[in-house]
């Protein structure tokens, strides 16, 4: 063999060492060690707290992966999807519901039905125990107080469409991510296929601001850019908090109307996960009242769904009416909602 | 296989390397293409929908590819104005500064766009903006720096006896458009391909600004669907896209001249007309204006936080690992991507079919190539492996390897064959030759692969965040964690951290380079400009 050749075996003989050396760097905890794995949607700051206080809590020491609103918090469930054969997760705490139902028909997850969600009522868990929702976030217009005058608030989500606020006055994110699409969805199954389909092409017919996301609404709304946005609680909150002119109007709540969406943050245990005991633990302690309250103190939830549950201060009320409609009618109509709204806004 | 790629018997050792990097790098994508085939044979009447783009999605790709071509053709056009000016200045500080610019291209364009973002509402700009329009200033700004290097890179490549010998004849100006733009084309359409590639597979910049483009397609796909090979069918036409350009630019760099290197004399300080002064100037001004609004917002932000250090702070394991991760992936990359540059290296048809394959590899969606690696690697025999901080470095490989191997290629159509030629005669031992003829002579090219990769592997999301081990992040994966409930204090801080990373690698090559230029051939000449 030449030298030369010699030289570069040397060097892939490296490679594979220094690959297995990154691999032995972490492998997991100490041997004997108790440890869970949750894979979150929940944003970092709010959850990393929370999983803190359980590590805390029970001697379990916790390995999570948190999502990025950057893939659409698709990310982790494609990766709970890919890895169904092997999974490396326990729990998944999801900061929705609408992926469950996709993780639930993929097999991704197993029931498991936990003591603390007795009092979560449907359509808030799943009937099977697949999944279950503790507090969540709400659908709601924020309005900027300096711009409309209480007079010119809308009150019902069709004053969008035909109110007295002019299109360029009012913002919603892009309806085919995240809680907007599952607003669209959720829309397309109360109002039916051709009304809802219809109620956005009246909003892209009257020039309303699409914009990227939740928090660009707010953002644009407490800046005075716009006069109405659609956006959810936890981002409506932060703005009063801040001190910005706006105020909350939680659309449809009068008799007849439609209610509005409640989105709550949802947990599941995975099928086959390698630390079972571990992950029901989890699961019980992230559906507790106190981790619940925990939660809304901190404001990643603002709504909760269980009876005689209440709301954050800055809702203004403890009576928030939903939509009455399941999740598996919302999912049934979540495909065909994104792509008719892709051709309606998707330049 | 073997006579196909171009193998022989007796290359034992570059078999080994390309082994790896068939596993490494085109592992993920067979297992992507093993899942398309299976989901097509379900699904028959979806394949050609999805394969061909058709009214809105045909609009998209040729918006897309209008924006990336855009903004490929104007770093370039401005990259070589200002790398002229900077390939000028020969001694004193400023020849030192000059290479801070190799630093501001490793920097992510997510951090550029958060800086204007920034200042944009500090001016009350209003957001009314054409989306199309910030996309790419944005853009732009975050792919000069690459464009400028590449430029001086272009201007390295020209033969200083060329330009001195058409002096006589020609005015200095003459000479740039006649002489050294044309010598330094092929590193020009090197320049205008990798800057296209980057462009056109970046949504974080365009999603941003409300601006959408295909990448962002691709993803709303396996966002709707959660299949792989949805997606994989969807990229089709921009992988198609992607590939032509880089071919063309491909042509260009298989015509890259020998013999020439930045350690070579230069010309004679050109004599050109004001206005084409002023031309190189304005050029400057351009990548200063980017990198200063860069800094500075980032600065600022950071100085306005109550307690600046604490978010660093508490983010020092998550330095500590992306700095690992991207330090392996940039070693571990090197001789991979050596094997295959030297396979491509071959003007045959074995050449072309690496290059071809490297180049699929390039314009593949990052989080397919993260299910991808799933597929291969997250298997209950191999458990082991899988799950650990060896797989967001194979996600990096995966990735990133190719870019390497073309970053190499160049450097191996530089080095002159009678210098590896006269080693072999006058050669005490092979293993001598190498070391002290061969590697020398690639090192440039090394290193600055190296340095891509490392700067690629720390900035990387898509793929990361499939495979991170649970308990593990990325100062990326954090960063955008934060962008998303605005904390910009936070943001800017670790932006900060992240140019600092790249500063002391950038910085550490550079000196690399330099001592081991100085220490094989003594000081270079001074009648023209170094590195120093």
């Amino acid at each position: 063999m030449q030298y030369h050749q010699i030289i570069l075996a040397v060097c892939g003989i490296l490679v594979v060492a220094l690959v297995i050396g990154a691999a032995g760097l972490f492998s997991g905890g100490p041997s004997g060690e108790r440890e869970v794995v949750v894979y979150t949607s929940v944003d970092q700051v709010y959850a990393e707290p929370i999983l803190q206080q359980f590590e805390e809590a029970s001697g379990i020491r916790v390995r999570a992966v948190y999502d990025v609103e950057a893939t659409k918090t698709t990310g982790l469930v494609n990766r709970l999807i890919a890895e169904k054969n092997n999974p490396v997760a326990d729990v998944f705490w999801n900061g929705e519901f609408m992926q469950m139902i996709l993780l639930k028909e993929k097999g991704v997850l197993a029931p498991y039905v936990s003591p603390e969600a007795a009092d979560i009522p449907y359509p808030y868990r799943d009937p099977a125990g697949y999944w279950a929702g503790i507090g969540g976030r709400a659908r709601i217009f924020l309005v900027n107080t300096d711009r409309l005058t209480p007079d010119r608030y809308p009150h019902s989500i069709v004053d969008l469409a035909g109110g007295n606020i002019s299109g360029e006055e009012i913002g919603i994110p892009y309806p085919i991510f995240g809680t907007s699409a599952t607003h669209a969805a959720a829309l397309y199954a109360v109002l039916g296929d051709e009304a809802a389909k219809s109620f956005y092409q009246e909003l892209k017919d009257r020039n309303v601001r699409v914009v990227d996301g939740n928090s660009v609404v707010r953002d644009l709304v407490a800046s005075g850019q716009l006069s109405v946005g659609l956006t959810d609680t936890d981002d409506a909150c932060g703005a009063i908090e801040k001190g910005a002119p706006v105020a909350i109007i939680i659309p449809d709540q009068g008799a007849g109307e439609i209610g509005t969406l409640i989105i709550p943050t949802t947990v599941a245990y995975i099928a086959s996960a390698p630390h079972p005991d571990e992950g029901e633990a989890l699961i019980d302690y992230l559906l507790s009242k106190e981790t619940e309250q925990q939660l809304m103190d901190i404001g990643w939830i603002q709504i909760s769904p269980r009876l005689n549950g209440s709301s954050a201060a800055c809702i203004g009320t403890d009576s928030i009416r939903g939509m009455a409609v399941t999740p598996e009618a919302m999912y049934a109509k979540l495909q065909q909602s994104k792509q008719e709204l892709t051709e309606v806004f998707v330049r | 296989m073997g006579r196909i790629l171009g193998l022989k018997s007796t290359d034992s050792g570059i078999y080994l390397l390309l082994s790896l990097f068939i596993v490494v790098v085109f592992g993920p994508i067979c297992a992507l293409i093993a899942i398309t085939i299976l989901y097509c044979t379900g699904n028959a009447a979806d394949v050609i929908a999805l394969l061909l783009p058709a009214g809105r999605r045909l609009d998209l790709l040729i918006s897309s590819v209008i924006l990336a071509g855009t903004v490929a053709v104007s770093a370039t056009g401005i990259g070589i104005l200002a790398g002229s000016l900077l390939w000028e200045i020969r001694t004193g500080v400023l020849s030192r500064l000059r290479w801070l610019v190799v630093v501001l291209v490793m920097v992510p364009a997510f951090l550029y766009a958060q800086a204007w973002i920034t200042l944009f509402a500090w001016l009350h700009v209003p957001g009314s903006l054409p989306a199309g329009l910030i996309s790419y200033w944005v853009q732009l700004g975050a792919f000069l720096p690459l464009g400028v290097v590449l430029g001086i890179l272009a201007m390295a490549s020209v033969d200083p006896v060329s330009i001195e010998a058409a002096r006589i004849i020609y005015p200095d100006i003459r000479v740039f458009w006649r002489i050294i733009l044309p010598i330094a084309s092929p590193a020009l359409g090197a320049s205008v391909g990798l800057i296209f590639l980057l462009s056109i597979t970046d949504y974080s910049v365009p999603s941003l600004f409300s601006l959408n483009v295909y990448a962002l397609e691709i993803f709303s796909e396996f966002s709707a669907s959660s299949e792989p090979a949805r997606a994989l069918l969807i990229a089709v036409p921009l992988l198609a896209v992607t590939m032509a350009v880089l071919f063309l630019a491909q042509g260009r760099m298989r015509n890259l001249m020998m013999g020439t290197s930045l350690f070579q004399y230069q010309a004679e300080p050109p004599v050109y007309p004001r206005w084409f002064v002023a031309l190189q100037h304005a050029a400057l001004g351009l990548l200063l204006l980017h990198s200063l609004v860069l800094v500075s917002v980032l600065v600022l932000q950071v100085a306005a936080m109550p307690e600046p250090v604490q978010p660093i702070l508490e983010a020092g394991s998550d330095i500590v690992t992306t700095f690992m991760i991207a330090l392996v992936a940039a070693l571990c990359s090197l001789p991979l991507a050596y094997s295959v540059a030297a396979r491509m290296s071959q003007p045959d048809r074995r050449g072309r079919i690496w290059w071809f394959l490297c180049i699929v590899q390039l314009a593949l969606p990052a989080p397919l190539v993260g299910i991808g690696l799933i597929a291969v690697w997250n298997h209950p025999t191999i458990s082991g492996f899988y799950g650990t901080l060896a797989m967001p470095v194979l996600a990096a490989m995966a990735r990133f390897t190719p870019i390497a191997a073309l970053i190499i290629l160049v450097q191996l159509r530089h080095c002159d064959p009678l210098l590896t030629d006269a080693a072999r005669v006058f050669q005490r031992s092979r293993i001598e030759s190498w070391i002290r003829i061969r590697l020398p002579l690639l090192a440039p090219g090394l290193l600055a692969a190296a340095c891509v990769t490392f700067a690629l592997s720390a900035g990387e999301l898509g793929a990361t965040l499939l495979v991170i081990p649970p308990g593990m992040e990325t100062v990326t994966i954090r960063i955008y964690n934060y962008l998303h409930y605005g904390s910009s204090g936070t943001v800017a801080g670790l932006g900060l951290v992240m140019m600092a990373l790249m500063l002391l690698v950038g910085g550490i090559a550079i000196a690399v380079v330099r001592g081991w230029v100085r220490l094989m051939w003594g000081r270079p000449a001074r009648r023209g400009g170094d590195l120093s």
